[in-house]
C-alpha cells in the first residue's frame, strides 16, 4: 500500500505536476498587452520581404530582453499559428506554415510579436508583414560549403538543401577522394538530372564528373566555370591560369587574377572539345560563359591582358583590368559560331562586368560589376545589376549591400534569384533569395532560412555558388564518390588553334595531406 | 561456445576457488603502478603542457566543441565517437591533475580489459603482463604525444570482443549475427582500429575454444570445430559490412576507413619520432599479441594446465577436492609484490631509453609563450642542454627578450639562429609555425598576414580555438564587429576558451576593459592600411620596413628588423637604420647596436666621433680589447684565445659577427 502510494506520488511529482506547470505557464491568447510603436528586432531579418509559398518556415529570434515571447503568424485565410518561447527563438511548425502560405498566395503573412517583461506584462510590437508570392521557388538549392579559404583546405563538399524544409544532404564531399576540392557545379536548365562538377585532388587527379540520367562519366580535363547549352548537347567551360595573392592592408586580404584564360566548347555526344577563335583570343581573357535560353547566343566576359609577364604574381596592372560583356551567336545543329559582339563595355560602365546569367524566360540578364578584376566574391565593391534584354537598359538592383554580392542563380520560372552576399559582416558568404517580378523589380532579399534561428551566429563556413534546381539530384551519391576516385572514362583532346591554348590550367589552392 | 557461468568460473585470480580469501577487485600491482603513474604524470609530465601542443606541435589531434551539430558531424564518419570523446577528454589536459587522472583511467581500462581477456583465455595470473599496454601509454604521454584516439579505439575493440565472449547466446548462428553487429557498431564508433582489435581478439578466442582449459569440460571435437567456424565467420561478415558502410553510407574509401585510428594511419603517427611511434604500435597491438601468446602457450604446454586426476592426487596423499597447491621456494606475498614492481621497472627502463632532453623544454617554451610568460622562457633557456638547438625555442627566446626589453642588449647571451627569428626555416609552414607567426605578425601590426595564417589553420582544423581567438581580435581591430561575433560565438563552444570569448563579446556589446582596449588600439596603430600593396612573397625585412613606414614608433618592428640585420651580419643596414632610434624613445643606443656600428665603422676604416655617433666610451674600449685579443689568435693558441674570447666577449656582437655563433660557455 505504502509502496503504491509512493509510486503514485513519484509519478505525480515527476510527470503530472511539471506537465501541468508547463501547460499552465503557456499563455493562451494574449488579451492584455501594451502596444509598442515599432517593429520588433528580428534575427535574421525577415521583415518586408517577398517569400515563396513553398519555402521552409522563417524561424527567427526576437532580439530584446524578455521573460517570455509569443508570436502569432497569420494571414487572411487559414488558422493562425502561435508559437511560444522562453528564449526568444521562434520555431514555426513546418506543415502548418506551408498550409497557411499555400492558402494565401498573393497576400501578406503577418508576424504579431509579443514580449513579456519581468513584471509579466505583455507588449505587442507592430506587425511584421511579408508578402507571399504567387510563384514557387525551385525546390532544391545546390551549393558548395567550406570555410573561407586561402591556400589550404581539408573539408569541402557540395550539398543540396530542400527549400521546403531544412533537409540537407551531401552530393559529393572531398573526403570521398582524398580531401579533394570540388567546384563549378553546373546544371542544364535548372534540372537535376544533368550535372557537372569539377574536381581537384593530388591523389586522384583534376578532372570533371558529368552526371547524366543516373550515370556518371569522368572527363579527363578540369572544367572551370561551365555553362550548359539549353539542349544539353554542348557545354562551354573556362580554363583558367589562376593566381592568388594577398593585400597588405584593407578589408579583404585575398585577391585573385587570371594570368590567362580561355573558353572551350565540349560536345557531349561526340566527346570532343573545341576552342573557337572568338572564345580564345591570344591577347584577351575569356571567362564566365552563359547561354541565352534559346541557345542561340553565348554570353561571356572578356578582358584585355595588361601584362607582359604571364607568370608574375600578381600580374602587372591587375587592378586596372576590367572585363567587357560580349556575346557570340551559335548554331547547335551545325556547330557554327558567329562573330563576337559587345553587349556592354567596361569603358561605358567604368567597372569590370562579370558573371552574366540570363533568366530562363530570356527577358533579363543579371550580372556583377566591381571595381576591377575577375573574382567578384573577393571584391567588396561587387554589386548585382539587371539588364532588360529587350531594351538593353540596366540598373543596379536594390538588393545590394556595402559588401560583395555575387554568384547569382535564377529559378526555372525566372521569378527568384539566389545569390551570395557578404552583407553580414563582410567575410562570410551567405545565400540570399530575392523575388524578381515580371518587370525586373527585385524585392528585399531574405537569408536562406534554417531550423535553428541562431545558426548563422556561429557559422564559420560559407555558402558558395548557390544554384537553384527543380528537384533533388537524382544520381546516387555513392556513384559520384566512386567516380571521383576512378580513372577518366573520357579523354577529350583540345585541338590547338592559332589563338589557343595559351592558358595552362592551374590553381594556387592545395589540399593538406 | 561459452556461457556467462563458465566465463565467470574461468575469470582471473579472484575466481570462486574454494578456500580463497577476500580479494581486491583488481590486482595488487595496479595499486602500486597506477597511483605512481598519476604522480609521475601530474608532477613530471604536466599534461597542461600537452594541452598547448594540441593542433600545433601535435597537428592532427581531435578538436572538440559543444553542441549537437559537432556531435552529429562527428558521428557521421567511422571512428567518429572515438574522435569526439578523445577531443573531449583532451580538454581535461588543461588542468594538469585532471589530465593525469584521465590518462591513468585510460591506462587502467587498457590493463583491466587485457587482464580479463587473458583470464578468459585461461591465463589467470596475468596482472603484470596486462599492464604492459598501459606502460606504453604512459610512456607515450611522457614523450608529449597524444595517443588517446588509438587507445580509446583499442579499448572499444577489447570491450566489444569481451562482451561478445560473454554473450549468453547458445545458438551459433545467433551468436554470429550478434558478433557481426557488435563489430559493425565498433567500426562505426571506433573506426578500423576498433574493428581490427575486435577481429583479432575474436579470432584468438575462437581458436582458444578448440583447446582445453583448466576446469572446463570439453565438448566434442566436432562441436568445437563447428563453434569455431561460426565464430570465425564473424570476421569476414563484419569486414564486408564495414566495407559496404564505408563505400555506400559514409562515402569514403574503405581502405581509408579500415585504417582510421590505427597506428598505420598517417595522421596518427605523422611527425612522431621513432620511439613513441614504436610505443604506439605496442600500446595498440600488445593486448592481442599477449592473448595470442597465451593461447599458443596453452596449445603447446596444455598438459600442464590440466587438472590432476583423482588418482594422481590420491597418490600424493591429498583430498581430491582440495586444490593443488603450487610448491614455491618463495612465500606468495613477497613474490606478488616483486611482480607488482615489474611494470614500474619497465616504465623506468622506457623512460631511460626514450629520454629526449630537448622535448620537454620545447613543449615548456611553447606553453610559456602561448601564455605570455616571458620571464619563464628566459629562465628556461638557462637550463637548456648545451649544444642542442630548437628553432621554435630560439624564436620564443627572442620574443621573450623583446617583451622584457632586452632584445637589443642581451640577444647574444642566448642561443641564436637566424631562421628562428621569424621562423623562415621551412619551405611549407607547419601548423606550429603558422600559429606562432600569426601571433607575432599581429603584434607587429602585420594584420592581414596574421589573418591569412589564422584562416589557414581554421580551414584545416575545423574549430581550432587559438585561431578563432586571433581572428576575432583581427576583425575587431579592422572594424568588423559582426564578423568578430561569428568567431566569438563559435569560440564560446570551446570548453577552455569559452569564457574568454564571452568576455570579448561583452566588450563588443558594452565596451572593452582597459587591457582589451589597449591591446586593440596598439595593433590598430601599427596596422598597415594600404590596399594596393600586396604581401606574402617579399623578404621579411621589407615587411618590417613597411610597418615602420606606417608607424615609425613601431618599436617591435624596429627591434626585429635590427635583430635580423645583426643575425645576418648586415652591419651597414644597422647603420642605415640607426636614425630611427630618435623616434623610439631609447635613452641611449642599445649595446648591441653600438657594437655593430663599431664593426661597421671599422670595416669602412672610418674614424669614430663617439659623441656624435652615440657610442659609449666603455663599448669602444671593449671593442678595442676584443680586436686586440682577436688579432692575437694564431694556429698555436687558437683554442686558448677562443676560450678567452668566449669568457670575456661571448655575449657580444663582436663575438657573434666574428665567429657566426653565440659564445655560450660549456
Amino acid at each position: 500500500m505504502r509502496a503504491r502510494f509512493a509510486g503514485t506520488a513519484i509519478f505525480f511529482s515527476f510527470f503530472v505536476v511539471p506537465a501541468l506547470g508547463i501547460v499552465g505557464c503557456r499563455p493562451g491568447a494574449i488579451e492584455q498587452y501594451s502596444e509598442v510603436a515599432q517593429e520588433p528586432n528580428l534575427s535574421p531579418d525577415y521583415t518586408g520581404t517577398v517569400i515563396p509559398a513553398n519555402i521552409a518556415p522563417l524561424n527567427f529570434r526576437v532580439i530584446g530582453d524578455g521573460r517570455a515571447y509569443s508570436v502569432t503568424i497569420r494571414s487572411d485565410r487559414g488558422r493562425p499559428i502561435t508559437v511560444h518561447s522562453k528564449t526568444g527563438q521562434i520555431r514555426i511548425p513546418i506543415r502548418r506554415w506551408h498550409a497557411l502560405l499555400d492558402a494565401n498566395r498573393g497576400r501578406d503573412v503577418f508576424f504579431d510579436v509579443y514580449v513579456q517583461d519581468d513584471h509579466r506584462r505583455w507588449r505587442r510590437f507592430l506587425p511584421v508583414a511579408n508578402a507571399i508570392a504567387q510563384e514557387d521557388i525551385d525546390g532544391t538549392l545546390v551549393f558548395r560549403f567550406m570555410k573561407p579559404l586561402y591556400h589550404w583546405w581539408r573539408d569541402i563538399g557540395i550539398y543540396q538543401r530542400q527549400l521546403a524544409d531544412y533537409d540537407v544532404s551531401v552530393v559529393l564531399h572531398g573526403r570521398s577522394f582524398g580531401s579533394g576540392c570540388l567546384n563549378c557545379h553546373s546544371f542544364v536548365n535548372n534540372r537535376p538530372d544533368t550535372m557537372s562538377i569539377s574536381l581537384r585532388s593530388a591523389t586522384y587527379g583534376s578532372d570533371t564528373l558529368l552526371a547524366q540520367g543516373g550515370a556518371v562519366d569522368r572527363i579527363g580535363t578540369k572544367w572551370g566555370y561551365t555553362a550548359w547549352h539549353p539542349s544539353g548537347a554542348v557545354a562551354v567551360y573556362s580554363i583558367n591560369k589562376v593566381t592568388q595573392f594577398f593585400h597588405a592592408g584593407g578589408m579583404e586580404v585575398r585577391d585573385v587574377a587570371d594570368q590567362d584564360s580561355a573558353l572551350v566548347c565540349y560536345r557531349v555526344e561526340s566527346r570532343k572539345a573545341t576552342s573557337p577563335k572568338a572564345l580564345a583570343e591570344r591577347d584577351r581573357l575569356e571567362t564566365y560563359p552563359t547561354w541565352s535560353p534559346d541557345g542561340k547566343y553565348l554570353y561571356y566576359c572578356s578582358g584585355p591582358i595588361l601584362w607582359k609577364d604571364r607568370d608574375a604574381v600578381p600580374p602587372e596592372n591587375y587592378d586596372k583590368l576590367k572585363y567587357d560583356l560580349l556575346r557570340v551567336s551559335y548554331d547547335v545543329a551545325t556547330d557554327q559560331w558567329g562573330q563576337a559582339e559587345t553587349v556592354l563595355s567596361a569603358d561605358e560602365t567604368g567597372r569590370s562586368i562579370l558573371l552574366p546569367r540570363i533568366s530562363p524566360d530570356g527577358r533579363f540578364l543579371v550580372f556583377c560589376m566591381c571595381d576591377y578584376g575577375c573574382f567578384p566574391v573577393y571584391q567588396p565593391s561587387s554589386d548585382l545589376y539587371i539588364m532588360d534584354l529587350n531594351t538593353k537598359q540596366y540598373h543596379k538592383l536594390p538588393v545590394n549591400s556595402e559588401f560583395s554580392e555575387s554568384w547569382h542563380s535564377w529559378s526555372s520560372n525566372s521569378r527568384w534569384l539566389a545569390f551570395s552576399s557578404k552583407r553580414d559582416g563582410g567575410l562570410f558568404t551567405r545565400t540570399y533569395l530575392t523575388y524578381v517580378d515580371s518587370e525586373g523589380t527585385a524585392y528585399k532579399p531574405f537569408i536562406l532560412p534554417q531550423r535553428d534561428p541562431t545558426y548563422y551566429d556561429s557559422l564559420l563556413e560559407t555558402y558558395s555558388v548557390p544554384e537553384l534546381v527543380q528537384g533533388p539530384i537524382t544520381v546516387r551519391q555513392s556513384l559520384l564518390a566512386h567516380m571521383a576516385r576512378a580513372k577518366p572514362s573520357v579523354r577529350p583532346v583540345i585541338p590547338i588553334t592559332g589563338a589557343s591554348p595559351k592558358a595552362v590550367p592551374s590553381d594556387p589552392w592545395k589540399e593538406r595531406e | 561456445m561459452t556461457t556467462k557461468h563458465e566465463g565467470r568460473e574461468r575469470e582471473g585470480e579472484h575466481g570462486n576457488r574454494p578456500g580463497a580469501s577476500n580479494r581486491l577487485p583488481f590486482p595488487l600491482s595496479y595499486l602500486l603502478f597506477f597511483p605512481l603513474c598519476f604522480v609521475y604524470l601530474g608532477l613530471v609530465v604536466e599534461p597542461n603542457l600537452l594541452y598547448y601542443c594540441l593542433g600545433t606541435i601535435l597537428p592532427d589531434t581531435p578538436q572538440f566543441v559543444t553542441g549537437q551539430p559537432f556531435l552529429h558531424t562527428s558521428l557521421a564518419l567511422p571512428g567518429g565517437l572515438v574522435t569526439y570523446v578523445s577531443g573531449f577528454l583532451s580538454q581535461g589536459y588543461y588542468y594538469a591533475w585532471l589530465g593525469a587522472a584521465i590518462i591513468v583511467v585510460a591506462g587502467f581500462c587498457l590493463a583491466e580489459l587485457t587482464r580479463r581477456h587473458l583470464a578468459t583465455l585461461g591465463l589467470a595470473r596475468a596482472s603484470v603482463v596486462s599492464t604492459l599496454p598501459a606502460v606504453a601509454l604512459i610512456l607515450i604521454y611522457g614523450q608529449y604525444e597524444e595517443p588517446m584516439p588509438v587507445c580509446l579505439a583499442g579499448l572499444l575493440g577489447l570491450f566489444l570482443s569481451l562482451a561478445f565472449e560473454r554473450l549468453p547466446l547458445r545458438r551459433d548462428p545467433i551468436r554470429t549475427i550478434a558478433g557481426s553487429m557488435l563489430a559493425t557498431v565498433g567500426f562505426w564508433l571506433g573506426g578500423g582500429a576498433t574493428l581490427m582489435v575486435f577481429a583479432a581478439m575474436t579470432g584468438i578466442h575462437a581458436i582458444a575454444g578448440m583447446f582445453p582449459i583448466r576446469g572446463r569440460p570439453l565438448a566434442s571435437l566436432q562441436g568445437r570445430g563447428r563453434r569455431v567456424l561460426w565464430q570465425l565467420f564473424v570476421l569476414p561478415v563484419a569486414a564486408g559490412i564495414a566495407w559496404a558502410l564505408a563505400e555506400y553510407v559514409f562515402l569514403i574509401p574503405a581502405s581509408e576507413a579500415f585504417l582510421i585510428h590505427t597506428p598505420f594511419s598517417s595522421p596518427v603517427t605523422i611527425g612522431m619520432p621513432g620511439f613513441p611511434r614504436v610505443l604506439t604500435f605496442v600500446m595498440y597491438g600488445l593486448s592481442p599479441v599477449i592473448a595470442m601468446l597465451a593461447v599458443a602457450g596453452r596449445i603447446l604446454f596444455g598438459r600442464r594446465g590440466q587438472k590432476p586426476t583423482a588418482a594422481a592426487r590420491k597418490a600424493r596423499g591429498k583430498d581430491k577436492h582440495a586444490p593443488s597447491r603450487r610448491k614455491g621456494l618463495l612465500p606468495a606475498m613477497p613474490w606478488r609484490l616483486a611482480l607488482a614492481v615489474v611494470p614500474i621497472a619497465l616504465m623506468g627502463a622506457g623512460l631511460y631509453l626514450g629520454r629526449n632532453d630537448l622535448r620537454k623544454p620545447f613543449v615548456l617554451s611553447n606553453y610559456y609563450s602561448r601564455r605570455g610568460q616571458w620571464d619563464q622562457i628566459l629562465e628556461l633557456s638557462r637550463r637548456l642542454p648545451q649544444g642542442k638547438n630548437n628553432v621554435y625555442v630560439n624564436h620564443d627566446i627572442d620574443r621573450a627578450l623583446y617583451h622584457t626589453g632586452r632584445l637589443p642588449y642581451d640577444m647574444f647571451r642566448y642561443p641564436q639562429d637566424p631562421r628562428a627569428l621569424l621562423l623562415t626555416h621551412e619551405e611549407r609552414e607547419s601548423d606550429l609555425t603558422q600559429l606562432k607567426l600569426c601571433d607575432i605578425f599581429l603584434e607587429f601590426g602585420h594584420v592581414n598576414m596574421a589573418e591569412k595564417l589564422a584562416s589557414e589553420l581554421l580551414a584545416i582544423k575545423n574549430c581550432f580555438g587559438p585561431a578563432l581567438e586571433k581572428l576575432a581580435w583581427i576583425s575587431i581591430v579592422k572594424g568588423y564587429p559582426d564578423t568578430a561575433r561569428v568567431y566569438l560565438n563559435a569560440l564560446k563552444k570551446n570548453l577552455v576558451l569559452g569564457g574568454a570569448a564571452e568576455s570579448v563579446l561583452r566588450g563588443l556589446d558594452t565596451g572593452f576593459s582597459q587591457d582589451q582596449a589597449t591591446y586593440a588600439d596598439v595593433i590598430r596603430s601599427r596596422m598597415r592600411n594600404d590596399t594596393t600593396t600586396t604581401t606574402g612573397g617579399e623578404p621579411l625585412d621589407r615587411t618590417l620596413v613597411a610597418l615602420l613606414a606606417r608607424n615609425p614608433r613601431n618599436k617591435m618592428a624596429f627591434e626585429y628588423l635590427m635583430a635580423g640585420y645583426l643575425l645576418t651580419g648586415q652591419v651597414d643596414k644597422i647603420a642605415d637604420n640607426a636614425y630611427r632610434l630618435n623616434d623610439l624613445g631609447y635613452e641611449r643606443t642599445p649595446t648591441l647596436y653600438e657594437e655593430a656600428l663599431l664593426i661597421y665603422y671599422g670595416s669602412k676604416g672610418m674614424s669614430i666621433n663617439l659623441a656624435q655617433s652615440g657610442i659609449s666610451p666603455e663599448t669602444f674600449q671593449r671593442y678595442q680589447t676584443f680586436v686586440q685579443i682577436r688579432n692575437a689568435m694564431g694556429p698555436q693558441n687558437q683554442q686558448a684565445v677562443l676560450n678567452r674570447l668566449i669568457r670575456e666577449f661571448g655575449a657580444t656582437y663582436f663575438f657573434y659577427f666574428s665567429f657566426r655563433r653565440v659564445g655560450l660557455s660549456g
